[in-house]
């Protein structure tokens, strides 16, 4: 469903796992339950769930989302809160679209349900508007999440309205799971770094760089949160920044490109996009940009999503 | 220029110190380093061509060593030094990025400490140029708290050792004066004159650095002479010793003059008593004695008349007469320098041809740099033949004057008719009437003499008149009317005119 002609009655339901998505993923199964009990349980608040939006785009979460809306028989918008992978749930467009995510019902990997209700009178909330609102309560509901996440083991699946279909195009970021899907074919098909020019090209992306990983400083490593790998050949030399995603890359020591663009590391060989935690020192690996996709609070999203909403004390360079 | 391997040589640093980027150990003898500036990690100071950063401290922002590498290779920044302490931030992807760029990256073995205790020699070692500026103004003063040197030659050998190279002093366009020992001459090309600020390689393959400074109207250049493959910090040293060198030579300049202007002064006073005649014999010679004045012997009397006043002409004059191999004696007197070469016993004639021959040597040298003109007068023996020989001698410079230029030496003995016509406006009969034709011009002060004798030897040219006094035509104009109204003559009178003239140079140099 295109989220800016969707006309239906009803409300659109944000779903996804929030916690570490590797690990604790793939050892403590989802049962496949966790997405419908969600849903139902926001039904019982008063949720009348007409379409399912992604999280999140990137990783697991955007592919999770198709899987529910399929158990649950619901079409899913072609957009996501995010336009890439975020960390954290208050980077997410309803923080910043005057949308709460409250009430938000979490589903741990017991099946367990735990609802984070909103505030029951206004005078309690001491934002007076409702963007800022809206951002009080996605970093409230961040930091449950985290609690939980540390409680129950590893993740939790997430689940809230971003309101009305009528109005969500005002709230999402449209058209990336296409985007995903589509760029998901060129690179499966991708033989040489050649025939990834025109799809690049098309887009406003370009290759920042190849090499071999050089050097590798991993997140965590002296206790900072950032980490950095460089890519290295015969040209200029690439510094990535890493988190969980890729934030920034610098060529040559000038900043080239940084989040909330779509920073992709792909095997050289097979052209199949890497993790953070994949780099591996001597990989031959190509660093490739995309420009984002932008919800219509494009100033908010970038502001948001930025070096800086990572702790990184430079501004934005989009390609 | 200071290198980082300067800063870096000595071993406890040496042996310490990695250089990460940049050509490995090879790198900073090509780093020139301008300022030691410390810098905590994370800052975003701008950055100047020369700095050599001290990063103190670590940052969260590990993506800033990399911008700190690029931002140095912008600006032209000598280059990045951390503490092995910090290798885990900054020997990574900046010391990668350090090498490719050519950035000199130099990792310190040791703490922050030993980073603070470097930066602080870098910044002596630094500061050692202006040091060295201390030392010289150190030495000046020294210099100029003792007694006043006889020469400047001691002071030129200070400069000289304080740089290492030989030091000339010289008039603009105009005669070296003083130097050390090393050089003989000077291209007249580093006597021109010049824009401060750029050394001279002049036609003999050396360096020039000059200084010019002014005492009264006399521009002098101070300069050092350094080879001409000389370090570019040599030569800004050297320009830095002749600058300050300078003020200290204009100083003593003035102090000579001052004294030679006493010197003279006193010496021009016994000299008129001598040939006046109105003092004892025996306490004249003593006080002539006692001014380096000898009366008595055989002389042969000059007279050096430049074309306009040259102040420190004298030092010139007397550096010149070394060329004379016999005793001689220089004063200021008539608007010109008379002097004489002193003779023992009677010079015999060739002798008296070989001094005639030295004291045109001194014109020729002098007049390479100054409008000059040279008389010389007959030797002879005692106190009144030197006051004709002087008279002759100016005179004899007089007429030299109005050769072409380089040919302005005249001898008395050539003189003739010239010679005998001059001679009798001095005689007995003529005097005491051309002093009483011009005894109303007394109570109207010297200045009209002179005005009215410029005015005659100009041929009634109030403009040129003006010209050799220096004052205005209409001031000139003012005292002719004056002076035609005072002695009731006609100036439009040919005959008139002749005997004021005439009378005027007869009574020129005696008191009126």
């Amino acid at each position: 469903m295109d989220p800016l002609t969707a006309t239906a009655h009803g409300q659109a339901v944000a779903l996804g796992i929030a916690g570490a998505a590797d690990g604790p993923l793939s050892e403590q199964l989802p049962s496949g339950a966790e997405f419908p009990a969600a849903v139902e349980r926001l039904a019982s608040l008063g949720v009348d769930a007409q379409a399912v939006v992604p999280l999140e785009v990137g990783g697991f979460n955007g592919l999770a989302a198709v899987a529910a809306a399929a158990q649950l028989s619901l079409p899913v918008l072609d957009a996501d809160l995010s336009g890439r992978a975020l960390p954290w749930l208050d980077q997410f467009s309803p923080a910043y679209s005057g949308v709460s995510m409250l009430p938000a019902v979490l589903v741990d990997a017991h099946g367990r349900t735990m609802v984070v209700g909103g505030a029951t009178h206004a005078a309690a909330v001491p934002d007076t508007t409702a963007e800022a609102g809206s951002a009080a309560d996605g970093r409230y509901l961040e930091e449950i999440v985290r609690a939980v996440v540390r409680a129950t083991g590893g993740w939790v699946v997430v689940s809230f309205s971003v309101g009305t279909l009528s109005e969500v195009a005002d709230v999402v970021v449209p058209h990336v799971l296409l985007r995903a899907s589509r760029w998901g074919r060129v690179l499966a098909a991708a033989q040489s770094l050649s025939g990834l020019q025109p799809y690049l090209d098309a887009e406003g992306g370009r290759v920042l760089g190849d090499g071999h990983v050089s050097a590798i400083h991993r997140p965590g490593v002296d206790g900072g949160r950032t980490g950095w790998f460089t890519v290295s050949a015969s040209g200029p030399l690439l510094r990535v920044d890493m988190q969980n995603e890729f934030l920034a890359v610098a060529i040559d020591g000038s900043m080239a490109c940084t989040t909330p663009a779509v920073i992709g590391v792909l095997d050289a060989r097979t052209f199949l996009p890497l993790r953070a935690d994949q780099i591996r020192l001597a990989a031959d690996v190509v660093v490739i940009a995309l420009p984002p996709s932008l919800p219509r609070r494009r100033d908010a999203y970038v502001e948001r999503t930025g070096p800086a909403s990572f702790g990184l004390d430079f501004e934005a360079v989009l390609p | 220029m200071t290198t980082l391997a300067e800063l870096l040589h000595p071993p406890f640093w040496r042996e310490r110190a990695q250089v990460l980027g940049a050509g490995g150990s090879a790198a900073p003898a090509r780093v020139t380093v301008s300022r030691v500036r410390l810098v905590i990690a994370g800052g975003r100071e701008d950055l100047e061509g020369g700095d050599l950063l001290v990063v103190f401290g670590t940052t969260d922002q590990h993506w800033w060593w990399d911008a700190l590498v690029r931002r140095v290779r912008d600006s032209g920044a000598a280059g990045v030094m951390v503490c092995s302490a910090h290798e885990a931030q900054a020997g990574g992807s900046a010391a990668a990025l350090a090498r490719r760029l050519g950035v000199a990256m130099v990792m310190l073995e040791g703490s922050q400490q030993d980073l603070l205790e470097f930066a602080a020699q870098a910044r002596v070692h630094l500061q050692a140029p202006r040091l060295r500026d201390a030392d010289i103004l150190t030495a000046l003063q020294a210099a100029q708290g003792e007694q006043r040197p006889e020469s400047m030659r001691p002071v030129l050998d200070q400069f000289s050792a304080l740089i290492g190279a030989d030091v000339w002093l010289g008039v603009e366009n105009g005669p070296l004066l003083a130097h050390t020992e090393g050089v003989v001459t000077v291209p007249q090309e580093a006597l021109a004159r010049f824009d401060p600020g750029a050394a001279l390689t002049a036609k003999d393959e050396y360096l020039y650095v000059r200084q010019p400074f002014r005492v009264g109207k006399q521009r002098y250049l101070l300069g050092a002479r350094l080879p001409a493959d000389s370090p570019a910090e040599a030569v800004r040293q050297a320009g830095r010793v002749v600058a300050l060198g300078s003020v200290y030579a204009a100083r003593w300049y003035a102090e000579l003059q001052l004294a030679g202007q006493v010197l003279g002064s006193a010496r021009n006073a016994v000299l008129d008593q001598a040939f006046a005649g109105t003092a004892p014999a025996s306490s004249l010679e003593q006080r002539a004695a006692d001014l380096g004045l000898p009366l008595t012997g055989w002389h042969l009397a000059f007279f050096l008349a430049p074309a306009d006043p040259v102040p420190g002409l004298g030092d010139v004059l007397e550096d010149a007469l070394q060329i004379v191999r016999a005793t001689t004696v220089l004063l200021p007197r008539d608007g010109g320098w008379a002097g004489w070469v002193q003779f023992s016993s009677a010079p015999s004639a060739a002798r008296l041809q070989e001094v005639v021959r030295d004291l045109r040597a001194v014109y020729r040298k002098t007049a390479r740099g100054i409008e000059i003109s040279m008389g010389v007068g007959r030797a002879g023996e005692g106190v009144d033949h030197l006051r004709q020989a002087l008279a002759e001698a100016r005179d004899a410079a007089q007429l030299a004057a109005t050769k072409a230029a380089g040919r302005r030496f005249v001898r008395a003995d050539g003189l003739g008719a010239t010679r005998l016509l001059l001679s009798w406006t001095e005689s007995a009969p003529f005097l005491p009437r051309a002093m009483g034709l011009l005894e109303p011009l007394d109570d109207l002060g010297a200045e009209y003499r002179r005005t009215l004798l410029a005015y005659l030897d100009s041929s009634l040219s109030t403009a040129q008149a003006a010209k050799v006094l220096g004052t205005h035509r209409n001031t000139v104009r003012m005292r002719i009317d004056r002076i035609r109204e005072v002695l009731g003559v006609d100036l439009a009178s040919r005959d008139e005119r002749l005997a004021l003239h005439l009378a005027l140079r007869a009574t020129e140099h005696r008191p009126s």
